[in-house]
C-alpha cells in the first residue's frame, strides 16, 4: 500500500490519494472549513465596526476580534490546508505514506488542533488581543505563546512525515526526476523548516519567559526581526501550494500539458532562495537596523519578481497553447477558449487576476521611500487581502473543488460546479470592492490596526468614512461567499458515492522526458544556498541587536 | 476500475512532447509585455505621489 509510484507511471489515472492518507487530508480540510466560517464572521464584524454603524455586543473588543480574524485565517486555515493538500499531492504523485509518515501527519494534526484550541481560549477570554503578529511590548498570556509554539511544532511533525515520503521515492528511483508536485511540496516544506527556526527561538527564549515573568524585559527589535524572518516567508508558504496547482493541476483541467518542468522547478528553487532573507522590508521604518541591511533585503525582495514573472509567462503559455489547440488564431482570442464554466479553472483564474495588482502593490510596499507613503496604513491590509485573501484562497477553493470529492468518492455535479462559480464571482466582487477601498483610504492616510474613530472631528478622518462603508459592503459580499463555500464543501464531502470518483488532475509537462537538471535535485546544495543567503542578510543586523545595548521593554496590556 | 477508466488511464500515460520553439506564443509575449508596462506605470504613479508629499 505504501509503495512508490514508478516514474513511468506517474500520470496514470489509477494513481489516487490513498484512502488512509485521505482521512488525514479530510481531517485537515474540516478545520479549514470551520476556520473559514469563524474567521470570515470576525472579518465581517470588523468591517461593520469600522463603518461606524455597528457596535460589538457582549463586551467583545475590536482588537480581540482582529486577533481572532488574523490567527484563524492567516495561521489556522492556511496551515491545515497546506498540510492537507501537500499530503494529498505526495500520496497522489509519489505514492501512499507509510505508517510512520502518516503517524507523523496525525501527530502534527493533533498538535496543531490542540494549539489552536488553547490559542482560541486565550483570545476568547481576552487574554491575548495582541493580533496575529503578536508584536512586543504588547504582552499576551503565556499560554497564547505556548499555543502558537505548539502549532508550529505540529507543522514540523507533519512536514517531517511529508519529507520522509519524498525521500523514500527519491532513494528508490535515484537519478530520476522526482514527481513535480512532490518536489514542489518539499521545496515549500524545506523553506518552512528554515524560516520557522527564528520565530520558534523568539517565542521560546523571548516571549514565553517574558510573559511568565521570568524575564523583566524583551528586546523588541530582535523579536520583530525574528518574526519577519518567518513572517514574509509565511506569505510564500501560503502561496506555493497555489503555484503548485497553477503549474501542475490547471493544465490538466484544461486538457493540455504544463509548459515546462524545468522552468517550474527553477521557479520554486528561486522562491526557496528569496523568500526568507527579505523580512526586514517589513521593518523599513523601524530604528535599530542599518540602512545598508534594509537596502540589501529590499534588493533580495525584488529578486522574487523573477520567479513570479516566470510563473506568469508559463501560465499564459499554457493558456495560449490550449487555445490554439482549440482553434484560436488571433493574438488574444485564445482567452475565449478557456473553460469559463469549469469552477476548477475559474476559481484559480480569478485569483490570478488579483495577483497582478497584488504583485504591483508589493513592489510599492517594498520600495524604501514609497513604503513611507503606505506604512501602517490600511493600504497594507488591502494589499494582503488581494494576495492571500484572493489568489491564495481562491486557488485553495479551486483545489477543494476536486480534492474533497476525490477523497470521499463523490463527483462534482453541475449544481455544485455552479455553486463554485457563484462562490468565485461573489468573492471576487466582495474582495475587489473591499480591498480597493482599503488601498484608496490608505493612500489618504487611514491607519491600519485601529477601530472606528472620528479622531476628534479631524477633517481628514471624514475623507475615510466613505471608504470604510465600502469596505463593509465588500465584507458583506465576502461573508455571503463564505456561506456558499461552506455549503459547497459540505456537499462535496457528503454527496452520493460513485464508482468513478472525481479525478485529482495532474498534468505532464511539455518537456516531461527531458533529462533531469541535476543541481535542481541536489537538496544539499539548495539548502546550503538558502541558509547562506539567510546568514548574509541577517547575521550583522541581529548581532547589532545584541551588541548595541538596545533597552528592553516591559510588557503592556492595553486592552 | 471500469474498462472505460482503464482506457483513460492508458491514455493519460502517453505524453506528447512539444517543442517549445514551435509554439505560437505571440499572445503570451504581448501579455507579459503588458504586465511589465502595468507594473512600471503603477510604480511610477506611486513614486510621483511620494514626491508630491515629500
Amino acid at each position: 500500500m505504501s509503495r512508490n509510484i514508478h516514474p513511468d507511471n506517474l500520470f496514470s489515472l489509477n494513481n489516487r490519494v490513498d484512502s488512509k492518507d485521505g482521512r488525514l487530508v479530510l481531517a485537515n480540510m474540516i478545520w479549514v472549513i470551520f476556520a473559514l466560517f469563524i474567521g470570515g464572521a470576525a472579518g465581517l464584524l470588523q468591517t461593520l465596526v469600522r463603518s461606524g454603524m455597528f457596535e460589538l455586543p457582549f463586551g467583545i473588543g475590536y482588537y480581540q476580534l482582529l486577533t481572532l480574524h488574523g490567527v484563524i485565517l492567516a495561521l489556522v486555515l492556511t496551515f491545515f490546508f497546506i498540510m492537507g493538500f501537500q499530503i494529498a499531492a505526495l500520496s497522489k504523485t509519489a505514492g501512499a505514506l507509510n505508517r510512520t509518515e502518516r503517524r507523523l501527519g496525525w501527530i502534527g494534526f493533533w498538535l496543531m488542533s490542540a494549539g489552536t484550541l488553547v490559542a482560541a481560549v486565550m483570545i476568547a477570554t481576552n487574554e491575548a488581543s495582541v493580533l496575529y503578529t503578536f508584536y512586543a511590548p504588547l504582552q499576551a498570556h503565556a499560554f497564547y505563546y505556548i499555543a502558537l509554539a505548539v502549532i508550529i511544532v505540529g507543522t514540523w511533525c507533519s512536514v517531517a512525515g511529508q519529507l520522509m515520503r519524498y525521500i523514500r521515492w527519491k532513494r528508490e528511483f535515484r537519478g530520476h526526476k522526482t514527481p513535480l508536485l512532490s518536489y514542489m511540496a518539499s521545496i515549500n516544506n524545506v523553506m518552512w523548516l528554515v524560516c520557522t527556526i527564528g520565530v520558534a527561538a523568539s517565542v521560546i527564549f523571548q516571549y514565553i519567559p517574558w510573559s511568565l515573568g521570568l524575564t523583566d524585559r524583551i528586546n523588541v527589535s530582535l523579536s520583530r526581526t525574528l518574526f519577519w524572518m518567518f513572517g514574509h516567508a509565511l506569505v510564500y508558504f501560503w502561496l506555493l501550494p497555489a503555484y503548485m496547482a497553477w503549474y501542475a493541476v490547471l493544465p490538466k483541467v484544461l486538457g493540455t500539458e504544463g509548459f515546462s518542468d524545468s522552468l517550474a522547478r527553477l521557479s520554486f528553487v528561486l522562491f526557496l532562495f528569496f523568500s526568507i532573507p527579505v523580512g526586514i522590508h517589513h521593518q523599513l521604518t523601524e530604528p535599530g537596523i542599518d540602512a545598508f541591511w534594509k537596502g540589501l533585503q529590499v534588493v533580495l525582495t525584488f529578486a522574487v519578481i523573477v520567479p513570479s514573472l516566470m510563473t506568469a509567462f508559463s501560465l499564459f503559455a499554457v493558456f495560449e497553447t490550449h487555445g490554439r489547440q482549440m482553434g484560436a488564431t488571433g493574438l488574444l482570442d485564445w482567452f475565449k477558449k478557456l473553460p469559463w464554466k469549469d469552477a476548477r479553472f475559474v476559481l484559480p483564474f480569478l485569483g490570478m487576476l488579483f495577483f497582478i495588482p497584488g504583485g504591483i502593490g508589493g513592489i510599492i510596499n517594498a520600495s524604501g521611500q514609497m513604503n513611507q507613503l503606505v506604512h501602517n496604513t490600511i493600504w497594507v491590509v488591502g494589499h494582503f487581502h488581494i494576495t492571500v485573501g484572493a489568489p491564495v484562497i481562491l486557488t485553495y477553493f479551486g483545489i477543494m473543488m476536486f480534492l474533497l470529492p476525490h477523497i470521499t468518492g463523490t463527483r462534482i455535479t453541475k449544481q455544485l460546479n455552479n455553486m463554485g462559480l457563484y462562490l468565485g464571482y461573489t468573492w471576487t466582487f466582495g474582495m475587489g470592492l473591499m480591498s480597493a477601498a482599503m488601498h484608496f483610504a490608505g493612500l489618504r492616510g487611514a491607519p491600519r490596526r485601529s477601530t472606528y474613530s472620528e479622531y476628534g472631528g479631524a477633517g481628514i478622518a471624514d475623507e475615510w468614512i466613505t471608504y470604510q462603508i465600502l469596505q463593509a459592503v465588500g465584507g458583506t459580499f465576502l461573508f455571503v461567499a463564505i456561506i456558499i463555500a461552506v455549503l459547497l464543501f459540505i456537499q462535496l464531502m457528503t454527496g452520493p458515492k460513485t464508482n468513478v470518483p472525481e479525478e485529482f488532475p495532474v498534468a505532464p509537462m511539455m518537456d516531461q522526458n527531458a533529462p533531469v537538471t541535476k543541481w535542481l535535485e541536489n537538496w544539499r546544495l539548495l539548502i546550503i544556498i538558502t541558509v547562506f543567503l539567510v546568514l548574509i542578510a541577517y547575521t550583522v543586523p541581529i548581532t547589532q541587536m545584541f551588541t548595541e545595548n538596545i533597552p528592553g521593554a516591559h510588557g503592556y496590556k492595553l486592552w | 476500475m471500469t474498462e472505460k477508466n482503464e482506457d483513460r488511464a492508458r491514455e493519460s500515460l502517453e505524453i506528447h512532447e512539444e517543442d517549445h520553439s514551435k509554439l505560437d506564443l505571440r499572445g503570451t509575449f504581448t501579455m507579459v509585455l503588458f504586465l511589465g508596462a502595468l507594473m512600471f506605470v503603477s510604480w511610477f504613479g506611486a513614486f510621483m505621489l511620494f514626491l508630491g508629499r515629500m
